[in-house]
């Protein structure tokens, strides 16, 4: 396009000057053919092409201006010469003038289009911006092009092109300037170069605050037609990357609530499953006792048994309804927990070893297995006292022993040994069962959770452990599990021991 | 210094005035010292005012010796070899002569130059029926010693390397323009070795109107002075091979 113009510009104007370079030319058809070549150079080239062919068509007419005004002084004649030579300059400046603004304009809605395309893909912040200074930098036809936005405290930017702020040793004063005052910066020459340096710093502007700045250098002139474009290159990239951002963020939050949604219905649906089992096993649970208790106690109300052999029922009968209560209690008292209501404690000075021993002899004298499983208990001599609710430390003793001898095989042993430590009894009841798998390992406290391996060979809530550390910390104190598959497990809590002058909790 | 070049100069003009100097010599005084003091000011805005005190002296010498006699103005080219040597070590950087500049910058010069001198001769030849012609060698070298030596390099230094070069990092390059250029004539304008004949004058306002515009847009476009002293030598040549035919 632009050759040829060139080239329909060249041969139009050797055209009329040819045409004109005869005597037969009269002045209006000379005014009026240079007018041709003068709006073809302003269309295609500008102003200062169009103003140089004008000077070229007055500088063919010169020699019969001066002529003239030498020969006859300054009549009409000359005046209406010189006054076409005022046309044909006048002309080439304005068809030029409307020609570039046309074309900056154009360039203008271009720049916009292609950064507004550029915006438009999702990208990290660097890279979306180097992209932006990419797409401009061509467009705007500038030496250095530099691009800061303010991410929060941080301060990201892309540059191109040799900054000639940059390379006079200062940290680009302009965009610091522009990123404190939001106010738009001109320099006329950044200095250190032979030719000026013109400079513009343009805000990047979003709901009426600075994000950033747009800073352009340029070689030469930098127009005032040039740097308003500029600054409404700068408002919309600053628009458009205010936008890209609250979009990234929105789609980072909604991606983050999709996560957590999904991950809260997934322990929705699994808590669901779990209370769903525990149900089924609950009610088997309590069935059994119940089974036993009513078989027996018909037994007992319909026949004459001999007394040992009643005392054996009654035996059987006591320990189904000790095993009901106890299920009922850990119901219970997780009802509390998970309602967040404290567990209610009687707190009293309680010897461990007589607790430990006590439980012990209730598992070894019932010796449910019947595979004669041997307890071995080791206390510290002169244990100190703890504080606790007796019931309570029953409990926790003895679901600790009949988690072990659930979940280890008959016959194998279980220790339970109890030392004073760092202002505490510690007790620990281990088994030589098949241990607990990593994964479970964590989820062992939780309510109702129970291993999958173990959950269609051994009966059992769900509810043991969970019971246990609630009423562990109920007492201040602190609960441990150790275990490794095959290696059996082992369970360690620590209570508090007593203050004997301080205390004023009762001796049990 | 300028002060003294200006006294110089007026001192000159009134005694040439009151017949007590002959007036040529009055008015090579004159333009002697506007062309040293335009040197010595260019020479001190590019951060060399030591050197502008010897280039105004070389410009002064020379100009006692081109009058003392015809082969004094061998003089002249003291001043572009003093120039040159100054801007070898890099200290005209500030009036456009550090690196050298590209072939199309001196070809665009030498197509301003030639293209104005071609229009000149095309336009003279039409109105007054003067032709190009060699004169007197002697007149012929002197003057090409004076627009190489002194004229053009003395102009171009202050009105395009510090005055334009000034302006243009200040304001846009058509008011840094219009500035050099307006100076620019009025030197010329008021050069007193110039023929004050009015189709001369025109033709000064012209051609030197043309000239300075385009010497601008080379040093704008370029960051060089040669090219535009390139142009303006073409030009000066031109002009003094005109003779009447």
């Amino acid at each position: 396009m632009r050759r040829a113009g060139v080239l329909a510009l060249v041969v139009t104007t050797l055209a009329v000057a040819a045409a004109l370079d005869t005597p037969a030319a009269s002045a209006a058809a000379s005014r009026l053919a240079w007018l041709v070549p003068v709006a073809l150079g302003a269309v295609t080239l500008g102003t200062r092409p169009g103003a140089l062919v004008a000077l070229l068509a007055v500088s063919f007419r010169a020699p019969d201006i001066l002529a003239g005004v030498e020969r006859d002084g300054l009549t009409a004649v000359t005046f209406d010469a010189a006054g076409d030579a005022v046309v044909l300059l006048a002309a080439a400046v304005m068809t030029g003038s409307l020609a570039a603004a046309a074309r900056l304009q154009r360039r203008r809605y271009e720049a916009l289009g292609a950064v507004q395309r550029v915006l438009a893909i999702e990208a990290p912040l660097e890279r979306t911006l180097r992209r932006v200074i990419a797409c401009l930098d061509w467009r705007l036809g500038c030496a250095a092009l530099t691009l800061t936005l303010r991410d929060g405290d941080a301060v990201a930017t892309a540059s191109a092109g040799c900054s000639a702020l940059a390379a006079s040793g200062n940290r680009d004063p302009v965009t610091r300037e522009v990123l404190r005052s939001g106010r738009i910066v001109y320099l006329a020459d950044a200095g250190g170069q032979p030719r000026p340096r013109r400079v513009l710093g343009a805000p990047l502007t979003a709901a009426g605050v600075t994000i950033g700045a747009l800073v352009a250098e340029r070689t030469g002139e930098l127009s005032p037609p040039e740097r308003e474009t500029l600054v409404m290159l700068a408002a919309h990239v600053g628009l458009g990357l205010e936008n890209a951002r609250l979009a990234a963020m929105n789609r980072r939050a909604a991606s983050e609530l999709d996560t957590k949604i999904a991950a809260a219905t997934h322990r929705l649906a699994e808590a669901d499953r779990a209370k769903s089992a525990i149900v089924a096993l609950a009610s088997h649970e309590l069935r059994t006792p119940l089974a036993a208790l009513l078989g027996f106690s018909e037994l007992l109300a319909t026949l004459d048994f001999a007394r040992d052999e009643v005392r054996r029922l009654a035996g059987i009968v006591r320990r189904e309804t000790a095993r009901l209560a106890r299920l009922v209690d850990d119901v219970l008292d997780l009802s509390r927990i998970e309602r967040g209501l404290p567990v209610p404690l009687g707190p009293r000075r309680v010897a461990v070893a007589a607790a430990l021993e006590a439980a012990v002899e209730i598992f070894a004298g019932v010796d449910a297995d019947g595979t004669g499983r041997r307890f071995a208990i080791e206390c510290e001599a002169a244990l100190p006292r703890v504080v606790a609710d007796p019931d309570a430390l029953d409990r926790i003793v003895k679901n600790l022993i009949a988690n072990a001898v659930k979940y280890s095989p008959p016959g194998s042993p279980v220790g339970i040994t109890a030392r004073a430590v760092e202002g505490a009894v510690e007790v620990t009841v281990a088994d030589a069962g098949r241990g607990i798998a990593p994964e479970a390992r964590a989820r062992v406290f939780e309510p109702y959770y129970r291993a999958p391996d173990v959950v269609r060979g051994v009966p059992g809530t769900g509810l043991g452990l969970a019971v246990v550390k609630a009423l562990v910390e109920a007492h201040g104190g602190t609960i441990t599990l150790d275990s490794a598959p095959g290696a059996g497990t082992r369970v360690t809590f620590r209570l508090p021991i007593a203050r004997e002058a301080s205390s004023a909790a009762p001796v049990d | 210094m300028l002060a003294a070049l200006g006294a110089l100069a007026g001192a000159a003009a009134v005694l040439g005035g009151h017949g007590l100097l002959p007036p040529r010599a009055a008015a090579l005084i004159a333009v002697a010292a506007m062309n040293a003091a335009f040197i010595a000011t260019a020479l001190a805005w590019a951060g060399a005012p030591g050197a502008g005190a010897v280039a105004a002296g070389l410009v002064l010498a020379a100009s006692g010796a081109a009058a003392g006699h015809p082969a004094g103005a061998i003089a002249y080219l003291a001043l572009p070899a003093w120039l040159a040597s100054l801007a070898r070590g890099g200290r005209l950087v500030g009036l456009g002569l550090g690196a050298r500049p590209p072939a199309p910058a001196l070809l665009a010069g030498a197509a301003l130059g030639v293209g104005l001198i071609a229009h000149l001769a095309l336009t003279v030849s039409r109105t007054r029926g003067y032709g190009f012609a060699l004169g007197p060698p002697s007149v012929v070298l002197s003057s090409l010693a004076y627009d190489v030596g002194v004229n053009v390099p003395c102009a171009e230094c202050f009105l395009r390397g510090a005055l334009f070069n000034r302006a243009q990092r200040r304001w846009s390059l058509h008011g840094a323009m219009a500035l050099a250029v307006a100076l620019g004539l009025a030197r010329y304008l008021a050069d007193p070795l110039l023929p004050h004949a009015s189709e001369v004058l025109a033709g000064a306002v012209f051609y030197v109107a043309l000239l300075g515009m385009g010497n601008c847009w080379l040093f704008w476009r370029w960051g060089s002075l040669v090219p535009g002293t390139l142009s303006g030598i073409l030009l000066f040549e031109g002009y003094r091979l005109l003779v009447v035919s």
